[in-house]
This record gives C-alpha cells, sequence and structure tokens, in this order.
C-alpha cells in the first residue's frame, strides 16, 4: 500500500477521485437544482482532469467543451425556464430514501465487486503512452465512420425534434392558455 | 496542473522508447511512470458514480434532476471506457472513440429530455415526476 | 487514405438518409396546404430503399463486410431490413390520414419517423458495440419524441417523459454492461469478443456485462419487468407511433438482442439462456393476466405485445440448452415469431385507428355492433385479434407452432416447463383477444356511439391499403407458411445453423 503512495500519480488521482465522489453525492442529494447542476460540473470537471492522467487528452478536452461548455449550460437554461423550485427545497425527494439507497448499495456491491474479481490489482502500465488524437480522428474517419455519420443524424434529429416539441404553438388553445397566463 | 504538464515531455520519450523495443521484437513495457496505479481504483471510482445515479435516479422528483442523475452513470461509463482503455492500449483506440460518442449521444439526449421537459412543463406548470399521474405507472 | 466503402451494400441507408433530409426541406419550402407532399415523398424514399435490398438479395456476392467487421450485409440482415422498410412503409400509410386530421408537425414528423427506420436499417448491419449503440440511439430518440408529438395532450406528454426516462435509463445500463465487455476482451467487434470471450463465460464480471445488457435491450423490448413504459406510451402516443413503437422499435431490440447473444457471446449461453427464461416466463405471464383487464384498446394492445415479446423469446430461452443444430433451429423461431408479429399486430393497430375514428372511443364497450356498421372492419378486426392468439389458419398460429417446436425441440424440463408456461399462456390470451371480437360482432351498439354518417364514414385509402396488406400477408402466410420460413431460414447465417 506504500507503495502505491509513492506514486505521484494515485496522489492526483485520490484527489480528482475525492472531488468527484463528493460532487457526485452532491449531485443526488442536493435540496437546490442549480447547485445539483453545478455540482455535475465540478464532477465532470475532475473527470476531465482524470482523462489527462490517464493521457486521454482529446476525450478530456472533449468533455469539458461538449458537457461544461453545452450540456450544462442547457441543463441552466431548462432550470431557469421551467421555473424549477431554485431555493432550497426540502421536498426534491419523493420516495422513502432508505429503500433507494439499499438498492444503490446493491449496485454497488454488483459493479464495483465484478471488477475487483475481474481485474484484482492489475495495473495500468502504459500510463504515459497516450493514443495519440490523430489516431482517433483516422479510426473516427475510417473503421468507425459508420457510426460517426449515424450519430450526426442522431443529433440532427433530437435537434429538429427537440425544436418542434418545445416551441410554442400558435394553435388557439395554446394562445388562450398563454393569454390566462399573461393576465395571472 | 503542473504534474500533468510534466508529463509532456516523459510521454514522447516513452513512445520512442517503446518504438524501438518494437523494432527489437521485444514487449512493449514502458519502464517508468503508472507502476502502481491500478485499473480497479477507476472501475470503483465508475461503480460510485453509476450507483449513485441510481440513487438519484429512484429519490428525486424533479425531472430535470433525475436527468443529471442519468448523466452521471453515463458518465461512469466514460470513465470505465477511458480507463480500460489505458489499461488495453491497443492499436485500436476503441475505448476513447466510444467515449466521444458516448458524450455525443449523451447531449442529444439532454437535448430531448429538456424539450420533453419544457413541453410538459408548459401544459401543466409543473416538472414533477411523480405528478405524471393520468395513467398509472 | 479513404475508408473501404462498399456502396452497394449501404444504399439502402444512403436512399432513407437522403429521402429524411428531403422530406425535412421540403417541409420548410411548402406552403401549409401542401405539407402532404412530405407524405408522398417518404412513401416514396421507403419504397426505394427497398430496391436496392433486393439487388443485394440476388447478388451472388455473398456476405459483405465492411470496416474491419462493423457492419456486415449477410441474409440476416437483409430479410431483417426487408422487414423494417416493410413496417416502416405500413407505419407511414397509417400515418397519413391520422397525422393530416390533426395540427400535427407533418414534416418533422415523418422525418423522424424516416430517420428511427434509418437507424433499424443499421442496426441489422452493425456487428460492434459503437454501431450497435448508435443505430440503437438512432432508433429509439426520434420516438421519445414522436411519443410526445401531440402537444396539447397531457397524456401525450406523459408518454413521452416516461418512455424517455426510461429509455436513458436502458441506454445506461447497456452501456455499462458494454464497457465492461470491452474491458474484459479488448475487442469491439462481435467476432472478436467471441473469439476473446471464449473462456471467460464464467467470470462474474462477464455475466454482470451481459446481464446488463439484457436488461438494457428487456426496455427495448418491453419484457417484463422491463415494460412498465410500454402501457402507458403506447395510450398517450399518437397510435400510428404506438405501432411503430410495438411493432419496429420491438423487432429492433430483438434484433440488438440476437446479434449480441449469438454471435458476441455464443460460449455464455449457459448465462443468457436461464436470464432470458425467466424474461420470457415473466412476459408472458403478468402481461397476459394485467391484459385481461384492461378496457382500453390501445392498452390491451399495449399488454398483448409485452405478451407477445415473451414468446419471442421462448426459443431464446431454448437456444441455451440445445447443439449447434438447435441454436440454428431456435434463432430461426425467433425470427419467424417476429415477421409475422409484425404483420398482424401492424394490421391490428391499423384497425385500432379506423375503428377508434369510426367509434369515436379507444374503450373496447364503446366498439359494440361496430360489426354490424362495418362488416368490413370487424371481420378484419377478427383476423387480426385471432391471428395474435395463433388461431389456425392464420399467420400467428405458425408462429406459435414454430416457437413451441424450438422449446420441445430443446428438449430439456426447464424448457418443457417453459413451453407449458407458453401453452397455458396463449389459452388466457385468447380470452382477451375473443373478448373484442365479441364486443365487436355480439354487443348492442352503444347509446354513447356517434352518428350514423361518422360511423359509416369510409377509411382513409392509404390507412385502408395498410390494413389491406398486412391482412393478405397474414391469411397468406397461414396457409404458405414456406413464405416466410424461407427467410427466417436464411437469418441462421447468424447463429452459424
Amino acid at each position: 500500500m506504500s507503495d502505491w503512495f509513492s506514486e505521484p500519480a494515485n496522489w492526483v488521482f485520490l484527489v480528482l477521485a475525492l472531488v468527484i465522489a463528493v460532487s457526485a453525492v452532491r449531485v443526488v442529494t442536493s435540496t437546490n437544482v442549480v447547485h445539483s447542476a453545478l455540482f455535475l460540473v465540478l464532477a465532470l470537471g475532475a473527470t476531465a482532469g482524470l482523462f489527462l492522467l490517464l493521457s486521454a487528452e482529446f476525450v478530456a478536452w472533449v468533455l469539458v467543451l461538449v458537457y461544461i461548455g453545452a450540456v450544462i449550460v442547457l441543463f441552466l437554461f431548462g432550470i431557469m425556464i421551467t421555473r424549477a423550485p431554485t431555493g432550497p427545497n426540502v421536498e426534491m425527494d419523493h420516495r422513502p430514501r432508505a429503500p433507494a439507497a439499499m438498492a444503490a448499495f446493491l449496485m454497488f456491491i454488483v459493479t464495483a465487486g465484478s471488477g475487483l474479481t475481474a481485474f484484482g490489482d492489475q495495473e495500468i502500465t502504459r500510463l504515459g503512452d497516450g493514443t495519440s488524437t490523430e489516431l482517433i480522428g483516422e479510426q473516427l474517419l475510417q473503421r468507425f465512420v459508420i457510426p460517426f455519420e449515424v450519430v450526426s443524424f442522431v443529433l440532427l434529429a433530437a435537434l429538429i425534434g427537440g425544436i418542434t416539441l418545445a416551441r410554442r404553438d400558435a394553435s388557439p388553445a395554446e394562445e388562450e392558455a398563454t393569454e390566462e397566463e399573461v393576465q395571472a | 496542473m503542473p504534474l500533468l504538464r510534466r508529463r509532456k515531455p516523459r510521454k514522447k520519450r516513452c513512445r520512442h522508447d517503446s518504438k524501438e523495443l518494437e523494432a527489437r521484437g521485444l514487449e512493449l513495457r514502458i519502464p517508468e511512470g503508472g507502476e502502481l496505479v491500478l485499473l480497479n481504483q477507476f472501475l470503483i471510482l465508475g461503480a460510485l458514480l453509476f450507483s449513485l445515479g441510481v440513487y438519484g435516479l429512484l429519490v428525486r422528483r424533479n425531472a430535470v434532476m433525475v436527468l443529471l442523475s442519468i448523466e452521471l452513470m453515463l458518465n461512469a461509463v466514460n470513465v470505465n471506457l477511458v480507463a480500460f482503455e489505458s489499461f488495453l492500449r491497443n492499436a485500436g483506440a476503441g475505448g476513447q472513440i466510444f467515449a466521444i460518442f458516448v458524450i455525443t449521444v449523451a447531449a442529444a439526449e439532454v437535448g430531448i429530455g429538456l424539450a420533453i421537459i419544457l413541453l410538459i412543463f408548459r401544459n401543466r406548470t409543473s416538472a414533477n415526476v411523480d405528478e405524471l399521474d393520468l395513467m398509472k405507472w | 487514405m479513404a475508408p473501404d466503402i462498399d456502396y452497394l451494400a449501404l444504399a439502402p441507408e444512403i436512399t432513407l438518409a437522403v429521402t429524411a433530409v428531403v422530406v425535412l426541406l421540403l417541409d420548410l419550402f411548402l406552403p401549409r396546404r401542401q405539407k402532404y407532399w412530405t407524405a408522398i415523398v417518404a412513401v416514396l424514399g421507403v419504397s426505394f430503399a427497398a430496391l436496392p435490398l433486393i439487388a443485394l438479395a440476388v447478388s451472388d456476392v455473398g456476405d459483405r463486410a465492411m470496416l474491419g467487421g462493423s457492419f456486415v450485409v449477410d441474409d440476416f440482415a437483409l430479410v431483417l431490413k426487408g422487414l423494417f422498410v416493410i413496417a416502416g412503409y405500413l407505419v407511414l400509410l397509417m400515418s397519413v390520414g391520422y397525422v393530416e386530421s390533426d395540427r400535427y408537425y407533418q414534416g418533422e414528423y415523418y422525418f423522424l419517423l424516416l430517420m428511427s427506420i434509418l437507424g433499424s436499417m443499421v442496426l441489422a448491419s452493425s456487428r460492434d458495440l459503437i454501431t450497435l449503440f448508435i443505430a440503437v440511439e438512432l432508433v429509439s430518440q426520434p420516438m421519445y419524441l414522436l411519443a410526445g408529438w401531440r402537444k396539447g395532450d397531457l397524456r401525450s406528454n406523459e408518454a413521452s417523459l416516461k418512455y424517455f426516462l426510461l429509455g436513458v435509463l436502458a441506454s445506461a445500463l447497456l452501456l455499462y454492461g458494454m464497457s465492461f465487455v470491452y474491458g474484459l476482451t479488448g475487442e469491439l467487434t462481435f467476432a472478436g469478443i467471441a473469439a476473446e470471450g471464449a473462456g471467460k463465460a464464467g467470470e462474474p464480471a462477464f455475466i454482470m456485462a451481459i446481464l446488463f445488457i439484457i436488461a438494457g435491450f428487456g426496455f427495448k423490448v418491453s419484457a417484463v419487468p422491463f415494460h412498465f413504459w410500454a402501457p402507458d406510451t403506447y395510450e398517450g402516443a399518437p397510435t400510428p407511433v404506438a405501432a411503430y413503437l410495438s411493432v419496429s422499435s420491438k423487432a429492433a431490440g430483438f434484433v440488438a438482442l440476437l446479434v449480441v447473444l449469438y454471435s458476441a457471446f455464443p460460449d455464455a449461453s449457459g448465462v443468457w439462456g436461464p436470464a432470458v427464461w425467466i424474461l420470457a416466463a415473466l412476459s408472458m405471464t403478468l402481461a397476459n393476466l394485467t391484459a385481461l383487464r384492461q378496457t382500453n384498446i390501445v392498452r390491451l394492445l399495449a399488454y398483448s405485445s409485452v405478451a407477445q415479446a415473451g414468446f419471442m423469446l421462448v426459443p431464446f430461452a431454448a437456444a441455451a440448452t440445445t447443439d449447434a443444430v438447435g441454436l440454428g433451429e431456435a434463432f430461426a423461431a425467433t425470427v419467424t415469431y417476429i415477421v409475422i408479429y409484425a404483420f398482424m399486430n401492424l394490421g391490428a393497430f391499423a384497425v385500432v385507428i379506423a375503428g377508434a375514428r369510426k367509434t369515436g372511443t379507444g374503450d373496447i364497450e364503446g366498439w359494440g355492433g361496430l360489426g354490424s356498421y362495418a362488416p368490413a372492419l370487424g371481420a378484419l378486426a377478427a383476423v387480426f385479434f385471432f391471428s395474435l392468439a395463433g388461431i389456425p389458419p392464420l399467420a400467428g398460429w405458425i408462429a406459435k407452432l414454430v416457437m413451441f417446436g424450438a422449446a420441445m425441440g430443446a428438449g430439456s424440463p426447464w424448457m418443457i416447463a417453459l413451453a407449458v408456461i407458453a401453452a397455458i399462456n396463449a389459452v388466457i390470451a385468447l380470452v382477451y383477444y375473443a373478448r373484442v371480437v365479441k364486443t365487436i360482432w355480439m354487443d348492442p351498439v352503444p347509446a354513447t356511439a356517434p352518428e350514423e354518417e361518422v360511423r359509416t364514414a369510409s377509411v382513409a385509402g392509404s390507412l385502408g391499403l395498410a390494413i389491406g396488406l398486412s391482412a393478405a400477408v397474414v391469411v397468406v402466410a397461414g396457409f404458405f407458411p414456406s413464405l416466410v420460413t424461407f427467410f427466417s431460414d436464411a437469418t441462421k447465417v447468424l447463429a452459424g445453423g
């Protein structure tokens, strides 16, 4: 164990893992939606750090750009627009917590346990020798070109459908409803 | 960050070494750095994130919060994939590419989810999951 | 260096993708009154997508694999792509009148439907984890949105949110399982996983990964206990979307399950066999018992489709206990069931759309006497519902026969037990299917029924065409089962049978 601590990369890991764990706990326990979203930013940011430690630079920056740059902003917009209670709100959880905690604990035993039994104390021996971004790019446009093209359709469908669904209709019933809202 | 920056030159040297070793038909093994970093420390962190996501999913009322919990679960998958990729280091880079795809799909999912939540909110001014009771679960 | 791409093999997908984009652009430029052109273009595009499929089927090149075996066009893929194209075509026909009759966004509706069909086409060919995952997402994500397409209707909103949240959860489970499969084998292609994973079937982590993947797809095929979303989503969603969910989306889930279990984990059948056994037994029993109590016709069909998913899983469970030949038989049995189910269930949904227009209600009680004022529709309803129940000589009978054959052929006591459970359930199912037919033909017209003009109004042409085509297949395949088994036998290539 003392060997484990002698490796500087493990100290970095420990700090990042602690940040990730604490902020993940806060994401699911915070009584404030905005805090939850911001803790998710912290968890994702620390995860990006973890990816840098594993010398997966490209994924790390994709995570920062896509998640922290776009997804979380989307979340915050969603929270603002739906006027979800942004202040502390004790009634954020609806079901009894004990059974849910038990289920989550069981899930942890299963998932962590299977990792432990399968990989024991095997080491990541080539930590510094990362996959180059060049290789990722090449692979993405060659071996994985079909999923790469298909995922663009996933995004297009989400974009078109999302706008259609979320935009306000001009139907008479809808207009009446908004008029009432304005008056109220 | 300084520590991470320090890694850069080391990385280059490693790559050089590995090429030389490969040329001589020897096993690829980088002598310094990461000797004692276990794969399982990442997998356990992934399991923890996944389980916390499950907890949040079961317990949260607000649909936005449920979505945040699901993001935690997807992030756990990314941690696993990238850790496995550095563990395996086979020529394919499959793990990192998989992680990029997961991030992309998750972004699309958030967009769809928020559109649906927005729609529901407009119709009933609430985004709570347990008020969806028109039809029994 | 450009990737090595066989454009003929990709032609059906490219056709659909181009059609979808054209539909979207047309929608942008067409004035409101001429939006029906988007439907025509969509239907034409799907028909054109079938042409390269035929060309591929008759070409003697054999299996076309590209991109390191990630994308394979073999007989299995072609048969299922054909099914997805035909099912998509029928759903489009069903949608035409339905979408026009309300204030829908037509262009976007067809665009999303085409996207989902495109996803299922890619799915049938995908032979690695990434392609499979992305294809599954392209099948599901447009459906999350289309389930909520009746924007002003709270039920539709709710249908959409429930489907979305459970669907995303399923994706997360699936991905977690996939990440472990990748970590344990170091491979992404199914062939590689099968080779590397051969000796790992007993490892707890491998078992966990397989179970997570089964759970993830269990949501997609709506097998008990992952079926919660199905009845609510089917009821709330626009009915053609529900038809699509219950047929194409479910078939896509099954295709993914078949491909993953048979081609990536052939040696782990001792793990997934029992899991599938449990899913099959639970789905059949619980769904059938719940269906008995349903009063809404769409909810009834929803529970019936969950139960049918259970029947489709029976040969899967059998596969785990037999040798290679039995494996191929079980595989073909599932495909046969899926193909026949697709037509009879689409027909049933099409009849429900037409019937709901005539009776003005989705409550089964309100359908009393439908047979007296719409005899053709009543007769076709009887055809589809009796076929779903598995009464000879309709096609559903062949599906049941093949399914029981695979279960009994396995010969193990567990499979005989499952066959007995399936037989009991087939009888239970007959009760509620027959009840609907009885209501249509025997019960008096309820006082709440709409006026004469509404009741006798003719069914929209495209909907009638959809009903007619499905009915023709259900009847003809019942008399000539070789029409279906010819195709399903061809799919055995995947199971190595």
